[in-house]
């Protein structure tokens, strides 16, 4: 079996190779947090500290691979789902295709950064000074965002990216799981134009893990808070990434 | 049996009740002049429903004698278009759970965007390569708009949604016993944009014969005319002869691929 894992910085393993290496790294403000991130060669040694890691050691038999995107939006995430399973298809022709999507923020959007040549998702929301420091052109694009682009528009071209992939990679004869860390239903319980909502509850009837998104999962397993279970950036530490392997398993094994 | 249409100004039958009913429409010289004698004339529900009855669409009707619901949009993007096309399609099929639906989607032109226009308060499609024909703002803003695009919205990433909604569609079509199909007014000059992504596998499902019509619609009616000019209308849509000839031959692909 091949279990593609496709998603963002959670998938990553963003702020979990700190959480390992940087001394009081869990004890740090956000913007201190944000400031000792890691930049070099860890990018493997980071993914395999994620549920993909956890899946190869549960699972020696499946090849299970990890190609998440640290800052992405919905139509990058739904994109390399599409590539990458082709590409298992044809490196290996008589094997299941598993393809695992943590999907990312509805109010991300994707836009071209021409200083390094590549795509970025970038909030929709208000986000911090620091973050923008790094990335100058965020302002500018957060404002075309804003003026030009509804919040609707982005959650139809969210919605809709995800049921592209899963047309394409189930006409493929692959099968496709996406979770989400947040509860859709919670967060976005404002919107208020009726396609939005009729394509949201679509998505949520079309969840195979998590409908109330993961940490809620962990919330409500363990006890805690939310402020216990995550690092200082918002990603959940690296425990709990086990409890979404052992759920991927559970439901893999069930079918 | 119920057929479902959507699609652009070519589904929306934009021109065809003027080439009929509105003398010396068609001495108009330029397409500006089109589009702005069009744009603005006050349209009546009449009028909508004998326009879009004289698109193709008027031809499935006649042909095979079904329920057609036509929801073209004139100058419509993709995104308002599939937005109209699911919402349609999800109340057909409630409240017809026992027929038979066809859904018959007419793709647009990729480069069309959706954009929030603040000055009118409501949603706009617009063509970036014409934006000073489309804006409804001011056109100084309408550059600065289309520069914004250039820079952030690469054409690839506007293809890779467009072609991405219209799996949607197929997706929603295939799990809920819709049949489908999708073709093209225009040629694949669309094809692989590659800057960053890699297109090639979105491109190949889009354009999957099991639901594509392989052949551009005005590559063969160009043929069908021997390549002389006198199917278009003065604002490069085609006529209602035209219009009628090729819902013959759409209705020949759904046999061909079983839907009817």
């Amino acid at each position: 079996m091949i279990v593609i894992c496709v998603g963002t910085s959670h998938t990553a393993g963003i702020e979990l190779w700190e959480e390992k290496n940087v001394p009081n790294y869990c004890t740090m403000t956000e913007e201190q947090a944000w400031n000792n991130l890691y930049y070099g060669d860890v990018e493997e040694e980071r993914k395999d500290l994620t549920f993909t890691g956890f899946l190869k050691k549960m699972k020696p038999d499946w090849k299970v691979f990890n190609f998440a995107q640290p800052s992405a939006a919905q139509i990058q995430v739904a994109m390399t789902s599409i590539n990458k399973f082709n590409e298992m298809k044809q490196l290996y022709p008589e094997e299941e295709i598993i393809v695992v999507s943590q999907d990312p923020f509805r109010h991300r959007f994707t836009y071209f950064n021409s200083r390094t040549q590549d795509y970025e998702g970038v909030a929709t929301v208000k986000i911090n000074d620091y973050i923008l420091q790094q990335n100058p052109d965020s302002f500018e694009v957060q404002e075309f965002i804003n003026k030009y682009i509804t919040d609707d528009q982005i959650a139809c071209n969210y919605y809709l990216s995800c049921f592209g992939v899963n047309d394409y990679i189930e006409s493929s004869g692959g099968t496709v799981i996406h979770f989400n860390f947040y509860n859709h239903e919670a967060k976005y319980k404002d919107d208020t134009n009726q396609y939005v909502i009729s394509l949201k509850n679509k998505y949520l009837n079309s969840l195979q893990l998590y409908p109330n998104g993961v940490t809620y999962r962990i919330r409500e397993l363990f006890k805690i808070t939310r402020q216990e279970m995550i690092l200082p950036c918002w990603h959940i530490k690296q425990q709990y990434h086990e409890i979404i392997a052992e759920d991927i398993v559970r439901y893999i094994e069930s079918r | 049996m119920i057929i479902v249409c959507a699609g652009c100004s070519f589904t929306y039958g934009s021109e065809l009740w003027e080439e009929k009913y509105t003398p010396g429409y068609l001495d108009i010289k330029t397409q500006y002049d089109a589009f702005v004698s069009t744009r603005f004339t006050k349209h009546t529900d009449k009028m909508e429903q004998e326009r879009r009855e004289l698109s193709y669409t008027g031809t499935f009707k006649k042909q095979l004698g079904c329920q057609v619901i036509n929801v073209g949009i004139g100058g419509g993007s993709q995104q308002e278009i599939v937005q109209k096309l699911l919402t349609t399609l999800i109340t057909v099929k409630k409240d017809n759970p026992n027929e038979r639906i066809v859904c018959v989607l007419q793709d647009t032109f990729p480069n069309r965007s959706w954009i929030w226009q603040e000055q009118f308060r409501q949603n706009f499609s617009i063509a970036l390569s014409q934006i000073e024909l489309w804006y409804p703002g001011d056109k100084l803003e309408a550059y600065e708009l289309k520069d914004l695009f250039m820079k952030y919205i690469p054409e690839e990433l506007m293809h890779s949604e467009y072609y991405m909604s219209s799996l949607a569609v197929q997706g929603y079509c295939n799990n809920n016993d819709i049949g489908f199909m999708h073709f093209h007014i225009w040629d694949r000059q669309y094809a692989i944009i590659t800057k960053t992504f890699d297109m090639t596998n979105l491109w190949e499902a889009f354009f999957d014969e099991r639901y594509c019509v392989q052949e551009p619609m005005l590559l063969k009616l160009n043929e069908h005319y021997n390549h002389s000019r006198e199917f278009y209308l003065p604002g490069l849509h085609i006529n209602c002869e035209a219009q009628e000839i090729m819902g013959g031959w759409l209705i020949e692909e759904m046999r061909k691929r079983n839907l009817i």
